[in-house]
């Protein structure tokens, strides 16, 4: 991690806490936004899934999922929910407003893991997975991906997920768009449509969610009955988003038996898990 | 900013007996051991690290939620979360010792025997400062000893008895008097107090009707506190003999001194940690200017200089 400075023998440390620089302000929906950010450290080795932590006008910061990144640019983007005072303060910032980042964190999703991959998200979940679709969609892997939100009004970046993903499926719980129900409506439309697991060994098909608790449940459920490999991504209250504070615990299992766990860190255990990891109750 | 090498202040200080080479010591509980802030800065230009607490079996800590953000500070209810004094002397200790950190270790208990035989496993080993802490509001064993002169005089007598070196109580300001506190760790046998803990305290989500940390109530920390440690710093330096590391708060070079002033011989960095994770160095580096562009040649100068109105 540290590198020795041959002239001077000090050691060199990797800064973790950069100056970013808002380059563009998108309005999603009513209460989505996207921000782009220009720190070329951060785009440069930022992988799909990992996060950011940003300075807001409260008392902590926001860690919020890497959205896209723009190597050549030396930008990435991150999408809002606005939710309170910190999630509002960042929607509203301006063009050439410069915020502390702290980032790349967290461990992100393994894309080696298959050769398939079924991507499902819901809510503010889903800003992470569009990265790890243009990931996929760069390596040239196989993939679709499903979305559930509660209505029409609620669905954001439809057309960038279209163009990351060959087959993508919207569903929604209010019944007035083409796929009625729950994200699972999307996942079994997408994947009939797709054929993506069709014929294929399960040890080369995956699934990466991230989204709301209960959905993430019924995705897990849905794989393990698959008897496809799951990966999940998980949020919980954080403080530091560095592993120095121990709040952002999640149950994480470490053996067959019920009392084979431990609680680990969203931040930096995290925020992805193995979805037999991870207890859902 | 060029600084020539007769106007740089001399940072060490002493706490007793303790030399450290600068005034500022991690905080227990928001810097774990030191393995994740190694990352980021040199662990053995830190006055110090009050490493995590250690408790005599491994606590897996609080059902999350753990934290939540208030005004000007945060709530904690981790719970203690460590590996346990075995595995503490097989892993973290050696971690410590290898990155060359001055080690103030936190113990901390349910009884009195507890503490006992923490100090007795911590004795043979290189540990140079024991910290005990006695005010952790969160673990659900009644009244913490800190809350109790006649407790805090009863636990550290009987770690004194056990523990050959410096002896530091760490004071929780979740009590009427802290200066019959301070006096009762004194009569104990400690060599210092460090204080202070987190303020105990509780947020609510109107949606849900319920607290918004799992354990209902919480460590309150951050810059919220400050006003409170500085006036309970001042207090035991004017009525209690025994030297003074203080906390609560501090985020910047100004505050360090502050807390000096008001009578501390060093002083503890936590919150601020969790914001910057290398606020250390920064305030470490801006203090070291503050003295030279203020031309004060040594740093222990300001301890209890505050002049009362």
């Amino acid at each position: 991690m540290t590198d020795v400075n041959q002239a001077s023998g000090a050691k060199n440390y990797p800064a973790i806490e950069h100056p970013a620089r808002v380059v563009a302000v998108r309005q999603l929906n009513e209460d989505n936004f996207m921000l782009t950010l220009a720190a070329a450290d951060i785009a440069r080795r930022a992988e799909p899934g990992q996060f950011i932590d940003i300075e807001s006008s409260t008392f902590l910061r926001r860690p919020l999922g890497i959205a896209s990144v723009d190597h050549e640019a030396g930008t990435f983007d991150i999408g809002i929910q606005v939710k309170g005072e910190g999630t509002k303060s960042l929607a509203k910032l301006e063009v050439g407003a410069v915020r502390s980042v702290l980032g790349p964190l967290g461990q992100g999703f393994d894309l080696k893991q298959a050769s398939r991959f079924l991507v499902v998200g819901g809510g503010t979940g889903v800003y992470p997975l569009l990265y790890v679709l243009e990931e996929l969609k760069r390596r040239k892997v196989e993939r679709a991906a499903a979305f559930g939100f509660r209505s029409p009004k609620h669905f954001i970046l439809e057309e960038a997920f279209h163009t990351a993903s060959s087959f993508t499926a919207f569903s929604s719980e209010s019944g007035d768009s083409a796929i009625e129900g729950n994200v699972m409506s999307a996942v079994f439309s997408v994947l009939t449509e797709s054929k993506l697991f069709d014929g294929i060994d399960k040890a080369a098909c995956a699934v990466l969610a991230c989204g709301p608790h209960p959905m993430l449940r019924a995705v897990a459920a849905w794989a393990q009955e698959e008897g496809v490999s799951c990966q999940i991504s998980l949020e919980e209250r954080m403080a530091c988003g560095i592993g120095y504070c121990r709040t952002c615990s999640c149950q994480a299992k470490h053996g067959p038996g019920p009392d084979d766990w431990n609680y680990e860190r969203v931040c930096i255990e995290g925020p992805v898990f193995p979805a037999e990891r991870v207890f859902f109750e | 900013m060029i600084y020539h090498e007769r106007t740089l202040a001399d940072l060490s200080v002493t706490v007793g007996t303790v030399n450290l080479q600068n005034p500022l010591i991690a905080a227990s509980g928001c810097f774990g051991f030191g393995r994740e802030a190694a990352k980021f800065l040199d662990l053995s230009e830190l006055g110090g690290i009050a490493a995590k607490a250690v408790t005599r079996e491994a606590r897996c800590g609080n059902e999350p939620p753990r934290v939540a953000e208030t005004a000007s500070g945060m709530l904690n209810a981790v719970g203690l979360q460590n590996p346990g004094i075995d595995r503490y002397l097989q892993e973290e200790l050696p971690f410590m010792e290898e990155n060359g950190v001055f080690i103030i270790q936190n113990i901390a208990g349910n009884t009195v025997e507890d503490y006992v035989e923490l100090a007795r496993r911590l004795q043979p080993t290189s540990v140079p400062v024991l910290e005990m802490n006695l005010s952790c509001p969160n673990v659900k064993h009644g009244l913490s000893f800190g809350a109790d002169p006649a407790l805090v005089l009863e636990v550290t007598r009987a770690v004194r008895r056990v523990w050959d070196r410096p002896l530091w109580v760490k004071l929780t300001p979740n009590i009427t008097s802290i200066i019959e506190a301070a006096d009762a760790a004194k009569s104990g046998g400690a060599d210092a107090v460090s204080l202070i803990n987190t303020v105990l305290g509780m947020a609510i989500d109107i949606n849900s009707r319920r607290p918004v940390i799992r354990n209902n109530t919480g460590g309150l920390s951050g810059p919220a506190i400050k006003p409170i440690a500085l006036r309970m710093v001042s207090e035991i330096y004017r009525n209690v003999e025994i030297p003074i590391v203080g906390m609560g708060g501090i985020s910047s070079a100004a505050d360090v001194v502050e807390f000096l002033m008001a009578g501390a011989s060093a002083v503890q960095i936590g919150t601020a940690n969790l914001i910057h994770p290398t606020a250390m160095k920064d305030i470490l580096s801006n203090l070291r200017k503050w003295l030279a562009e203020n031309e004060i040649a040594t740093v222990r100068e300001l301890s209890g200089s505050l002049m009362l109105w």
